[in-house]
């Protein structure tokens, strides 16, 4: 186990490294002085120069590189050209709407997904099943716009039928009145936890139903269970490890569908930040970015691998390399 | 304690009513078992042999409610009074694990891959018995010891044990509640023979131990004789011969017995020489 988990770090580095190395070949390989793009189209040879030099532009890419990536590893995301506030500052103040935004959605996701998908695999052969199994392939299929703003008629403070929750903005002073905070979290919430909420559904359900004939539940309903509650127990705790790697593929689609949700409802969150410094072309700011947010992913990708491995006892310890070939056949 | 199977049809398919989507595609229903009695008195060991195929997993799965509900199973499977068939899925589930233990063929696909074996021994104690968790530990521990492995195997996974050792953990799930029947869906036949001997040896120690009856499920003739007193062949999903072991090994009245008891022959014979 221990050795996974290094060779996985080892790997993660890797990744990161060579995302890095990604990104900021792009913005100087793509077509257009960088500072000349940052400037924007009017501006004089003069400001091009002069923002140059402040950035640093016009030193060899490889120190360019070095000092880029020494900042980020202290943690110094440099401070915007154009709005002259520290990147760092300004990313960690946005990641609270944000992160909550998205833990709050996962969580709903499972809270929604697991407990439906059992329901709908314990009752396979009544009527119950094919209609969790429209109502799921439907809402699954909802894009996360269209699903935000049937929401915001429904619920919205102010335009809804039921309006019950604010559907615009995020309180000024943030956490520090957490049940608005909370509140005004709500609906987006909603609107991204609904769809992978469906789509959790869909994969539990099709999970279980591929074990809910085999004789581990068998088994399980001889020691006493009946078979919705051996599905509900045994199955369940078998399929986990294969749960927890699509929740983690979840939390990553999540983190996309965040983007148009946060706009959708005007949260000042960290894709907000993003769109707004695109637009803007402050691209050294847009570098950082998209390296934080590539780090982001990485990281999940990491504990989802960590967290399989945990759930999975066949994967653990000694006999894992010889467990390997058969996990990727079963892939 | 008994059980008394009287006039057991099962059939697959046909129509299980309702869903609409269903029964537009009604498949022609399936005979798997047609009107098999068969009995197994109080502290009795008796064999079903049968060919491959021949339903008999079916059998012991039927009257236990352990088949999906698009299997229809009629007639009558009485446990010491209590009529099996046609009972709730709770009622069911009250009685296996509890009053009825299961032995199943390939300990490697019911075995739960991702709980170690002591808690999945523990499970029919959990359903059935509000015991302690240390209570629950010291009898997985004496149980895994009667079966010959050590207490400290309760920790490991079915896949850190070998076919034999995943048996012995499958007989002590099947035997931890002290039930009165145990049925054994061939046992041993994912076994070598050395393993399929002591296994067999087992089972039938530690059920007469018990003073359980067994229902001994198997299709292969050579390990009857040492199990069974009584024994029942299953052919196409009918009972075509009955009567006590050594007799029918001896002389078979029925093709499908004669069958069995030569390809038995043949094997045992085969083993030999090839010693
Ligand atoms: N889900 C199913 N649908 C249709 N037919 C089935 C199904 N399951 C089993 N059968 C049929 O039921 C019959 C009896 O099967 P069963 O598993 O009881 O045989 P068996 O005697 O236990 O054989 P084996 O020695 O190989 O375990 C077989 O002919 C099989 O084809
Ligand atoms: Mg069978």
């Amino acid at each position: 186990m221990l050795k996974f988990v290094v060779r996985r770090l080892a790997l993660f580095c890797v990744a990161l490294i060579v995302l890095s190395l990604l990104v900021f070949a792009c913005l100087r390989i793509l077509p257009g002085n960088v500072a000349a793009v940052m400037a924007g189209t009017n501006s004089t040879p003069e400001r091009i120069a002069a923002l140059s030099e402040q950035l640093g532009l016009n030193r060899s890419y490889p120190a360019q590189y070095f000092q880029w990536i020494g900042d980020l590893l202290h943690g110094n995301l440099g401070t915007s050209v154009l709005t002259g506030r520290s990147t760092m500052a300004e990313t960690w103040q946005r990641a609270q709407v944000t992160l909550p935004l998205i833990v709050l959605g996962l969580l709903l996701s499972l809270v929604i997904g697991i407990p439906l998908g059992v329901v709908a695999s314990s009752h396979r052969e009544g009527g119950l099943h094919s209609v969790l199994r429209y109502v799921s392939l439907t809402a699954g299929a909802v894009p996360a716009l269209w699903g935000g703003l049937l929401l915001i008629l429904v619920f919205g403070r102010g335009v809804g039928l039921i309006g019950i929750f604010p559907s615009q903005g995020f309180p000024e002073d943030g956490w520090s009145s957490p049940a608005s905070a909370l509140v005004s979290l709500a609906l987006p919430a909603l609107s991204v936890g609904i769809i992978s909420g469906a789509q959790m559904m869909r994969y539990t359900q099709s999970a279980l139903d591929g074990i809910a004939e085999s004789g581990y539940i068998t088994m399980a309903m001889a020691s006493g269970s009946t078979r919705a509650r051996a599905i509900r127990t045994t199955g369940l705790r078998i399929v986990l490890p294969d749960l927890i790697s699509v929740t983690g593929l979840s939390f990553a689609q999540m983190i996309t569908g965040v983007l148009v949700i946060e706009n959708l409802f005007s949260l000042p969150g960290l894709a907000s930040m993003l769109v707004t410094d695109v637009g803007n072309r402050d691209l050294i700011k847009v570098q950082s970015e998209l390296m934080l947010l590539a780090a982001f992913f990485l990281l999940i990708g990491l504990l989802t691998d960590i967290a399989h491995r945990v759930a999975d006892p066949r994967m653990r310890g000694v006999g894992a390399e010889s467990v390997a070939p058969a996990q990727e056949v079963s892939a | 304690m008994s059980l008394i199977i009287k006039h057991l049809h099962v059939n697959i398919g046909g129509d299980p009513g309702k869903s609409l989507r269903r029964r537009s595609q009604k498949a022609p229903e399936k005979k798997i078992l047609r009107d098999v009695s068969l009995h197994v008195a109080d502290r009795e060991r008796v064999g079903l042999v049968g060919a491959s195929g021949s339903g008999k997993s079916m059998l012991a799965m039927s009257v236990m409610g352990l088949l999906p509900r698009t299997v229809h199973v009629s007639g009558s499977a009485v446990l010491d009074g209590t009529e099996l068939i046609g009972g709730t899925p709770q009622d069911l589930a009250d009685i296996r694990g509890r009053a009825v233990g299961f032995i199943f063929q390939d300990p490697g696909t019911t075995l739960n891959p991702v709980v170690p074996v002591g808690k999945q021994i523990e499970q029919p104690l959990r359903r059935h018995y509000d015991l302690s968790k240390e209570d629950r530990r010291e009898r997985v521990s004496a149980m895994l010891e009667k079966v010959g492995l050590g207490a400290s195997v309760a920790s490991a996974y079915p896949h850190e044990l070998s076919g034999g050792q995943q048996q012995r953990v499958g007989i002590a799930c099947a035997l931890i509640t002290s039930p009165k029947l145990i049925i054994a869906d061939e046992p041993t036949t994912a076994l070598d023979a050395m393993t399929q001997l002591q296994i067999v040896e087992l089972l039938v120690q530690l059920v007469d131990g018990a003073g359980a009856s067994l229902l001994f499920i198997t299709h292969d003739f050579s390990v009857l004789a040492r199990v069974a007193q009584r024994s029942y062949v299953l052919e196409s999903g009918e009972i075509v011969e009955e009567g006590d072991t050594a007799g029918l090994l001896a002389n078979p009245s029925s093709q499908a017995g004669d069958r069995l008891v030569t390809a038995a022959k043949e094997l045992t014979f085969a083993r030999k020489e090839s010693r």
